[in-house]
């Protein structure tokens, strides 16, 4: 047990990708076709979250690229999805978390922005793809309804997430620091 | 043009740049073109899926429980509409052995082993779907260890409502009938009109997001409420699978063709047991 210590931020970021799937499919009566429509981003949100309370491990780097094939393989079969989102929002989170206050309403507005611009991230690469027509409309839509669905994701994940990281950073054995 | 190639960090973004966009549309193309996906890009795809059905477990349970309490809430309007239909049934089913016997024996007549219309079916759950809901794929839990195929047809609530985009050991992704894929396998589709003439086109989906019926001859003579059905010349689909009914018929934003709008009869939206079609002929 003492060897997963390092690699328990992999396992919550692959419990991440189960449920991004699972609230996808549970809550596609509302965020599909109803009006609120929004995209789940249950695993950027906690890399970005990973990213801001544990600023100096560049090991996440490396967390965020792993974990984004895996869900790029997953949900849609091809890679530079996530696989290309999400270590980018490792270098955004931990650059704001620097320079920016360290409190609740600033780490939220970094997660809605990080989202935001992953989103708009997804929206081009469809698009230039062609795997999927999408318009400005739908963008605006999903920005609008990411507001929402992300500040209650972000709520959930916050105090676990800060929990996890401080006492299981991603590939740092923190017995190396202790007097004993 | 010389500053640009003497700033390494510019030419190192460029390169990055355009060695993601090569890496995304070689595996969008490996995507579409190859029947399997990589053995090590499918054993990962398997491997999270194990661990998404322990996942779910609970979480059906939960959605399981408000969806009983719904049926609860509903159920005496559905028993006033079954008992009106109760006296039908009857009939129905006499009139169904009448003709499957008949069918049979015109089969054997002609010594027809199989035909367009004949296929089996693989139950499968559906255990998870992209969480940018742009793309309009779900995951099963059956891949081509219980006979499935690539572009197989899936239906789900007595309609299509999509073809199996990826094949894995035990899991596949199913693309919707709805997705805006400009490289997805369209259903060759058919309608009959009043006078009983079978009409042909393709299924599309319009600009609005809207399921079309295209490529149509002639759509003056389809009414309102026809049922449309996979026709079996596409090659894979069988034939006779319900796709919806014919809601309006409009313009196309030419004004030159008719774009035939139809209401599925699938379940779309929260499709959480769907039916795998494989053809026999």
């Amino acid at each position: 047990m003492r060897v997963m210590k390092k690699w328990w931020p992999l396992v919550a970021a692959i419990v991440a990708i189960f449920l991004d799937g699972i609230y996808a499919k549970a809550l596609s009566g509302i965020i599909v076709t109803g009006f609120w429509q929004a995209p789940v981003m249950g695993l950027p949100i906690f890399i970005l979250l990973i990213s801001i309370f544990d600023d100096m491990n560049f090991n996440n780097v490396w967390l965020a690229l792993a974990v984004g094939i895996i869900a790029d393989s997953y949900f849609w079969g091809v890679f530079g999805i996530y696989a290309v989102a999400l270590p980018l929002a490792v270098v955004y989170g931990r650059y704001l978390s620097r320079i920016l206050p360290e409190n609740f309403l600033v780490r939220w507005i970094i997660v809605i922005i990080g989202t935001s611009l992953i989103i708009v991230y997804i929206w081009l690469i469809f698009n230039f793809t062609k795997m999927a027509q999408l318009t400005l409309g739908q963008l605006a839509l999903h920005l609008l309804g990411n507001l929402f669905l992300t500040t209650f994701i972000f709520a959930i994940y916050y105090n676990p997430t800060r929990a996890l990281v401080e006492n299981y950073p991603f590939f740092e054995d923190l017995d190396r620091y202790s007097l004993h | 043009m010389k500053n640009f190639f003497e700033n390494k960090r510019l030419l190192s973004i460029f390169g990055t740049v355009l060695l993601v966009l090569v890496i995304i549309f070689s595996s969008v193309g490996l995507r579409n073109n190859r029947k399997a996906p990589l053995i090590i890009q499918s054993l990962g795809n398997d491997i999270v899926a194990i661990g998404a059905n322990v996942v779910n477990v609970p979480v059906n349970l939960i959605t399981g429980g408000a969806t009983s309490v719904n049926n609860l809430l509903k159920v005496q309007e559905e028993n006033d509409k079954l008992k009106a239909r109760i006296d039908e049934l009857d009939q129905t089913e006499a009139r169904n052995s009448v003709l499957e016997e008949e069918n049979r024996q015109l089969k054997k007549a002609l010594k027809l082993d199989s035909t367009l219309s004949d296929y089996t079916k693989i139950d499968a759950s559906v255990i998870s779907r992209s969480p940018d809901t742009w793309s309009d794929i779900i995951t099963i839990n059956k891949g081509s260890a219980s006979g499935i195929k690539k572009n197989m047809a899936v239906m789900s609530g007595g309609g299509v409502i999509g073809r199996i985009l990826e094949v894995n050991a035990v899991t596949s992704k199913v693309e919707l009938i709805t997705t805006t894929d400009q490289s997805a396998n369209r259903f060759a589709v058919q309608a009959t009109t009043k006078n009983g003439k079978s009409v042909h086109g393709i299924l599309s989906v319009t600009s609005s997001n809207q399921v079309s019926f295209t490529q149509v001859v002639d759509s003056s003579k389809l009414a309102k409420g026809t049922k449309v059905y996979t026709s079996g010349l596409g090659g894979i689909t069988p034939k006779g699978l319900l796709i919806g009914t014919i809601s309006q018929t409009t313009k196309d934003s030419f004004g030159l063709s008719n774009v035939i709008l139809i209401n599925l009869a699938g379940n779309i939206n929260d499709p959480s047991v769907v039916t795998v079609i494989s053809r026999k002929v």
